[in-house]
């Protein structure tokens, strides 16, 4: 029934009547260095670039490389526990079989793993090897190259993402589909996700595969000369390992807590629905409002709220002030400490029950005439982004790490798009 | 899945039935900060972020590679 409601839709979007081409996205070379600084001592910097270039009337191509370079405090004393709970005594696989901890602690202490990040020290070689990035304690390397191709009526755009680091690989291929019609104030857009990953713990000798399917519908209406609204929906499905090799889960032993692995689900089907309402609140200034609703199969269910207002300062300068609030209940399965070993166990803080607020300011400098008294913006086709996020995230029970409920992290992003 | 596609077609005959907006009346549409996601590389690595803090994802609009972090 799903299939011929699908088609059905398809047949009656593709022959549609009124429909206008759409447009290939801007020539443009974008350079950004974020940062990522949080209360649980992690801290991620990563830069990247970006390249979009028109090879002919109907055809553009994407390419984009990302690094992420983190250092976490936890990492350089070896990651080991100080949550009290316990001693390490035993773990388990995902079989069952019990392992002797001590046995890994050797490997540990070379390859330590931040819990809280689940990155991995990278050692004395790391990735390049050389001491260029000495200082960082895991890198994570991401490629990504696209195409968009305008065939007919339809803007076609293709992805491929490979993501390494020393313990995981993901490749992704991802497809969007869209379509204007009804004189261009409609837009739907289908989208397709496929990633093959491979999780490798630099602590465990096996390896998993985790496989990822995500079917995505966005729909754009414009309700008037300054206002649109948007309905986006994706249905992912998640097959595999799927817990975190580097989370433990305390469990009691005969009187005594011990840390065992994380048992997950080997699937999980997550939906999600949101819209988003644009509009004009005065010549100088707009608004968005969105809200998004999510649930999957572990029970997890989350609201989530946002706005964003936006307002010329200048012909230059935009500025931009953003609120999000999110809501989350816990997983089936989720408990902060075990009574005995289950089929099922997590202490993943992802998964318990929690909410957490984001403050977002952006800066905009658009180039151009008028401002030459800053060299750097007299061409128009410049423009430099400046954001700043502070996050805050309490969750019900304590990290079993650190035992904090409470997290703060900052997020920045300073960049430059060159349009050309 | 069902209902979504039942929404989607409703939204598709709905909304699409009452477009009024001329190419030529776009002008405050066109403006930069009446764009969703005006950026969407820069939405994408906010996303990336939230994703491994949070234990939901979709629906957003942006797009981003898989990592082990999460």
């Amino acid at each position: 029934m799903d299939k011929k409601l699908a088609l059905g839709l398809l047949i009656l979007l593709f022959l549609s009547g009124s429909v206008l081409a759409q447009d290939l996205p801007d020539d443009e070379l974008q350079v950004n260095i974020s940062g990522y600084f949080d209360s649980f001592d992690v801290n991620v910097m990563y830069p990247s670039i970006a390249i979009t270039r028109k090879v002919s009337d109907k055809t553009s191509i994407t390419g984009r490389y990302l690094v992420d370079m983190i250092t976490a405090a936890s990492m350089k004393t070896g990651g080991s526990s100080s949550s009290g709970s316990g001693e390490r005594e035993h773990e388990d696989d995902d079989e069952g079989r019990e392992h002797d901890f001590g046995k890994t602690s050797s490997a540990t202490s070379v390859n330590s793993v931040d819990a809280v990040t689940a990155a991995s020290s990278r050692g004395g070689g790391g990735v390049f090897g050389g001491e260029g990035l000495s200082s960082f304690d895991d890198v994570r390397n991401e490629f990504n190259l696209g195409v968009s191709q305008i065939v007919g009526e339809n803007l076609i755009s293709l992805n491929g993402i490979y993501s390494t680091e020393r313990d995981y690989t993901s490749s992704t291929l991802a497809g969007t589909i869209s379509r204007q019609f009804a004189m261009k104030n409609t837009t739907l857009q289908l989208g397709f996700v496929r990633s093959w990953d491979k999780v490798f713990p630099v602590i465990k000798d096996w390896t998993r595969s985790k496989d990822v399917v995500t079917y995505s519908a966005n729909f754009s209406q414009l309700l008037g000369k300054s206002a649109l609204i948007q309905f986006l929906t994706s249905y992912s499905e998640n097959n595999g390992y799927l817990a975190d090799a580097y989370n433990q889960v305390s469990v009691d032993s005969m009187g005594t807590m011990v840390l065992r692995d994380p048992i997950h689900p080997n699937n999980r089907i997550r939906k999600a629905a949101a819209t988003q309402l644009k509009f004009r609140l005065s010549e100088q200034s707009s608004m968005q409002m969105g809200y998004r609703y999510y649930w999957d199969n572990w029970d997890v269910v989350s609201h989530t709220f946002s706005m964003n207002y936006m307002r010329h300062m200048s012909d230059h300068v935009v500025l931009g002030l953003g609120w999000r609030t999110y809501l989350q209940n816990r997983a089936f399965f989720f408990k902060p400490q075990y009574a005995q070993p289950e089929a099922l166990m997590t202490s993943d803080i992802k998964l318990d029950k929690g909410y957490s607020n984001q403050l977002q300011f952006e800066l905009t400098l658009n180039g151009g005439r008028g401002q030459d008294y800053l060299p750097f913006l007299t061409s128009e086709k410049i423009q430099y982004n400046i954001s700043l996020n502070v996050y805050s995230r309490h969750t019900q029970s304590g990290y079993w790490y650190n035992g904090q409920k409470n997290m703060i992290a900052t997020n920045f992003n300073l960049g430059i798009r060159y349009r050309f | 899945m069902r209902w979504i596609y039942v929404l989607l077609l409703f939204l598709l005959l709905i909304l699409s039935g009452c477009a009024t907006v001329k190419p030529w009346e776009r002008e405050s549409l066109a403006d930069p900060i009446m764009i969703i996601d005006e950026n969407p590389i820069d939405a994408g690595m906010k996303e990336h972020f939230i994703d491994y803090r949070e234990g939901s994802e979709g629906a957003t609009g942006a797009q981003s590679g898989g990592c082990g972090c999460g």
